[in-house]
């Protein structure tokens, strides 16, 4: 039989379809073709066999993956809504489903096997096109490794035969299809282990007690890294022995090699009094790699994992039936490690840490938050019971036979079976892709995945009317939204930097101050055109009205806090001006004399919603002895509007009393009574309202009587009726 | 076709001599905008109740929170009124072979279908729905505009064959450019500009609709005068053949405006929606471009120009591009709202700011 493997573009998509291309490989009676795309991760693995291309499971230099030929189409990421880069895109792709269809023509494959990303889109568009021509027979077959699957799943799931899953959760966001949950396809060496004792004593450690296995891809992850250099002391005088693979990565603004030497020598280098132990303890219980050749031994040693949450990652953890703290790299495509972590915290099987983006030299990065990292690991380390429930759940969750049974499906359906059955053969049951559709003893786990998939789905919009309606408080939701929140603080994309400001003020997050007072300090100068506009800075004019609004909701009167309000007075943008008065009343200043000045200032040459904010502010700062020289003239300006707040502020400073009702007497002649807006009063709109009102009473009324009884009913409209 | 009975009676069958008076532009003209006058009237009183029981299933059904202070559930698509006095009333009194009345009563009858596809998708969608998209309106839009641009600069275009492609200027005598090819993607532009700005303008009682009225009043006259050989060259317009009959479809647009206005100023019994604003601002796109006067609108129609102008700046440039607002609020009329002037008021300061303009295209008549 034939088969032709596609997918790509990072090495997530490419490690699955190569372990099932191997597995099939295996058998001398099958040809092998994998399409992808020329320069991207696929490339290295298959053409070169170069080493930490991606992913954690090591460099796939041997001879059967450098065996399966690989051919190239073009194809390119999904650009978004801009036209040019659209129609970039639409073209090149054209070019590829074209090049793609000549390979197909050509190997005649029985079957496709894609595993999403964009370099599996030519392959898929041209197979599902030239079945449709009658010119191929091959079917499709995907397979999505994410909890959130990728666009080109959620594309291609329409005009494949079969998609596989990895998460069955995914299937609630994939348009209707046939769907089976195949789990994923973990390659065959890593699935039996060397015994705990012979790994340790292979590492030359102390089987007696705790191994933590820390790692995040062949690339490592900086965030991680950096946070495990920060609990390293503690974690070893805890007597915990650290297996690290701190990763290949060298890059401009990060070299892990580097900034392993300099974090280990600062860590000798802190502990002077007590260096030699902790050199000594560096040296007995500190192993660190670039990169882990042998995974297994660090697997088999390891009490507990310290890692990424990719899809490879995760399920080779889950496979060795390991308990793990998953730290999700955050800003992904559809934040789909976020997603797959959530799942996986949801069945307990392992803990969850959230990045977050925080400043580190005037620039914002990921980071984790190390005292919190370390009090988990903490309580882990220290509570075997829960290690052992951790694992047993994570063999629990983890499908050993995925990859067999992918094999299987994919054998099936080059063998021209009815994709249904294959998949029925496979899981017991396939299913439609349906979204009521829950079988019984489904419905508790289905119903905690529909409570995370509401969240991970809903726009900052929908979250941000969520928190206002003061829904999902519980703290898993909460932690989750203001996760949500600081990505979208450092979002590149405007509107969602915005809509991150305004979540953080309704969250109330006084851990995001740093970010935001980095947002309204920023003054890095926008495209030229907006400079012709009058606009200075690339926080635009509703992100600065927003992060006033939000300096003064989240209500943390700090030095700096003040500053910044202070400098959004002189903004250009009116409306920041206005909201920075709104929030410094808030925050409740006493009243110094430069704040009196600025209140004075816009009250002369402000517009009038300035005018109206000057107002305001006065009102909860000011001085009332000086009433008569502020209000005096608003209480007879041009705007009734203005007029309004006038009055309204001489009746705030009567109910607290800082001025008597004898000495607003006399001015009461000059205020300027005539206005010219009114709130018109259509009395059968009135009389509607209370018809509703009689109504919703009589209903309520008859339904507390049906629920009493007659008599007593008769007593209840006596003591309801005021009349 | 009363002009068309009146002929046919005087001439085979020897009526009485005055009926002479139905050949004259200024007797239809004054004629027909008080029958539409009329039949609006007797349309509103029909119309209004049948609009609002269709309406009825929109209205909030919790009637204990109805906002005592706003207008919401005001039947709308209370252009129908215009649209149908302006077709019946129009056809009583028209010249039944004048192409430029028929391609204006297209125009009005397109654009107003557009509307009404709008203001239909809106009511059945209840809240949630926004109407037709953006993209589908331009394109329905485009597509007449395309087409008018094509008849106008064709063989059979009505207009003389050396004025079809120039560009005149309000106070000017001459053309001032011969824009060749490319006065049809002119038209087009025209036409989109003042069909949607009039949309816009229509969010007020009664803003849209006076001052499309002084529009078509001023237009009135223009028509009048490029139409008859010895007033136009008396006043050195260039003579265009039967453009007259513009000054009959103008008045039968007045009489018909008028005739809303009476159920439509505040607090309005019905709202035209973009079915009536729309429909007139087609209409007055299309009669600007036969009459070659397509940059009057930026006097006459100043008005619907500030309004257009508001929201474009407010929500291309300002929101979308720079994220921050230039005015208030947009369109412009909401941010004199906002600034603490009621409706009322807003809205006949509008139409005393579109009376003085309409006497400034007025005297463009004679200053050229």
């Amino acid at each position: 039989m034939k088969f032709l493997f596609t997918g790509g573009g990072t090495g997530g998509h490419v490690y699955p379809a190569l372990a099932v291309a191997r597995k099939l490989a295996a058998d001398p009676r099958h040809e092998l073709l994998y399409i992808g795309t020329r320069g991207r991760a696929e490339e290295l693995i298959l053409d070169s066999g170069t080493p930490g291309a991606a992913a954690s499971s090591g460099p796939e230099s041997d001879a059967v993956a450098r065996s399966i030929p690989i051919v190239y189409a073009r194809s390119r990421a999904f650009p978004g809504r801009r036209p040019l880069p659209l129609l970039l895109f639409i073209a090149g792709l054209g070019m590829g489903v074209l090049q793609a269809a000549w390979r197909i023509l050509r190997f005649r494959p029985h079957l496709v096997f894609a595993t999403g990303g964009y370099a599996s889109a030519p392959a898929v568009f041209a197979a599902w096109l030239l079945r449709r021509l009658l010119l191929s027979r091959a079917r499709i077959l995907l397979h999505e490794q994410n909890a959130f699957p990728g666009l080109m799943n959620r594309v291609g799931a329409r005009l494949a035969d079969l998609t596989a899953l990895t998460f069955r959760e995914a299937g609630e966001h994939l348009p209707a299809g046939l769907t089976v949950h195949s789990g994923y396809p973990v390659r065959g060496d890593l699935r039996e282990l060397p015994d705990r004792e012979t790994a340790c004593r292979a590492l030359d450690l102390d089987p007696n007690r705790p191994v933590l296995f820390v790692f995040g891809g062949s690339q490592g992850a900086r965030s991680i890294n950096r946070a495990l250099y920060e609990i390293l002391p503690e974690l070893l005088s805890g007597g915990v022995q650290v297996l690290h693979a701190y990763g290949t990565m060298r890059s401009p603004g990060y070299d892990a090699e580097v900034e392993h030497r300099r974090a280990l020598e600062r860590i000798k280098g802190s502990a002077e009094d007590g260096a030699t132990t902790l050199g000594g303890r560096l040296e007995m219980q500190y192993r660190a790699w670039p990169f882990l050749f042998d995974i297994s031994g660090a697997y088999a040693a390891a009490d507990l994992v310290l890692c990424r949450a990719g899809a490879g990652t995760l399920f080779e953890v889950l496979n060795c039936g390991l308990a793990a703290v998953l730290v999700p790299k955050m800003g992904l495509p559809g934040d789909h490690q976020v997603a797959n972590a959530r799942r996986i915290q949801e069945a307990r099987a392992a803990r969850l840490v959230l990045e977050e983006p925080v400043l580190q030299a005037g620039r914002i990065s990921e980071a984790v938050n190390a005292a919190e990292l370390a009090g988990l690991l903490r309580e882990l380390l220290n509570d075997p019971v829960e290690l052992a429930e951790m694992r047993v759940r994570a063999r629990e969750l983890a499908r050993p036979a995925a990859l067999e049974g992918l094999c299987e499906l994919a054998l099936a359906l080059a063998g021209r079976k009815d994709p249904a059955e294959a998949a029925a053969a496979l899981e017991g049951g396939s299913r439609r892709n349906r979204r009521t559709e829950m079988s019984p003893d489904d419905t508790d786990l289905g119903q905690g995945a529909e409570r995370l998939a509401a969240l991970e789905t809903a726009g900052e919009e929908r979250l941000l009317s969520l928190v206002d309606n003061g829904e999902r408080s519980d703290p898993e939701s909460r932690s989750y939204i203001e996760y949500r929140c600081c990505s979208a603080l450092a979002a590149a994309d405007w509107a969602r930097r915005n809509r991150g400001v305004k979540l953080a003020g309704s969250l109330k997050l006084e851990r995001s101050l740093p970010l935001l007072l980095h947002l309204a300090a920023d003054r890095r100068p926008p495209a030229l055109f907006k400079r012709l506009f009058g606009e200075r800075s690339r926080q635009n004019g509703f992100i600065r009205r927003n992060l006033a609004t939000t300096l003064g909701r989240i209500g943390r009167p700090t030095p700096e806090v003040h500053a910044a309000l202070r400098t959004f007075l002189d903004d250009p943008y009116w409306e920041v001006r206005v909201e920075a008065m709104r929030a410094l009343a808030r925050l409740g200043f006493d009243a110094e004399g430069w704040e009196d000045l600025r209140i004075r200032g816009f009250l002369k040459r402000g517009n009038f919603e300035e005018v109206q904010a000057a107002l305001e502010w006065w009102g909860a700062a000011g001085r009332p002895a000086q009433w008569r020289e502020i209000l005096l003239p608003q209480l007879a300006h041009a705007n009734a509007r203005v007029r309004d707040g006038a009055v309204r502020t001489l009746i705030g400073l009567l109910r607290e009393r800082r001025i008597g009702s004898e000495e607003v007497r006399p001015v009461l002649d000059d205020i300027i009574v005539t206005s010219t807006c009114f709130t018109p009063q259509f009395p059968l709109r009135k009389s509607m309202q209370d018809l509703g009102r009689a109504m919703a009473r009589e209903t309520w009324q008859s339904r507390r009587g049906a629920a009493r009884g007659p008599a007593e009913e008769r007593e209840a409209s006596r003591e309801e009726d005021p009349c | 076709m009363l002009k068309w009975l009146a002929r046919v009676l005087r001439e085979e069958l020897a009526g009485p001599g005055f009926l002479r008076l139905f050949d004259y532009l200024s007797f239809r003209t004054v004629s027909v905008a008080m029958t539409t006058f009329l039949i609006s009237l007797l349309l509103g009183r029909l119309l209004i109740p049948a609009l609002h029981r269709r309406r009825m299933r929109d209205v909030v059904e919790e009637y204990g929170i109805v906002d005592v202070s706003t207008k919401r559930g005001t039947p709308t698509m209370g252009g129908l009124i215009i649209i149908l006095a302006v077709i019946s009333g129009y056809f009583l009194w028209c010249r039944l072979d004048s192409p430029f009345a028929w391609v204006g009563l297209g125009a009005l009858g397109w654009f107003g279908t557009i509307g009404f596809l709008d203001d239909w998708l809106k009511i059945r969608g209840g809240g949630g729905s926004h109407g037709l998209s953006q993209g589908a309106k331009l394109l329905l839009q485009t597509l007449f505009a395309a087409g008018f641009a094509w008849w106008l600069l064709s063989q059979a275009s009505p207009l003389p064959e050396d004025l079809r492609t120039r560009l005149f200027l309000p106070f000017m005598k001459t053309p001032v450019l011969d824009l060749g090819w490319f006065y049809g993607v002119f038209i087009v532009f025209v036409m989109l500009a003042v069909s949607n700005s009039v949309n816009f303008a229509d969010g007020m009682d009664g803003l849209a609709v006076v001052p499309a009225a002084v529009a078509f009043m001023v237009l009135a006259v223009f028509a009048y005068v490029i139409g008859n050989e010895v007033h136009s060259a008396y006043l050195q317009f260039d003579y265009i053949l039967g453009a007259g009959e513009l000054t009959v479809l103008s008045g039968a647009v007045i009489g018909a405006s008028l005739g809303f206005l009476w159920y439509n100023f505040f607090p309005a019994q019905v709202f035209m929606g973009d079915t009536g604003s729309m429909a007139l601002g087609g209409l007055l796109g299309a009669e600007m471009v036969m009459l070659k006067q397509e940059v009057l609108f930026v006097i006459v129609g100043g008005v619907f120009v500030l309004e257009g102008a508001s929201v474009l700046l407010q929500e291309k440039v300002g929101i979308r591009l720079l994220g921050r607002r230039l005015f208030y609020r947009a369109p412009i009329h909401h941010s004199f709202e906002h600034r603490g002037v009621a409706e009322t008021k807003v809205v006949i300061r509008f139409w005393i700011v579109a009376l003085i303009l309409g006497f400034i295209g007025l005297i463009s008549l004679k200053i050229r």
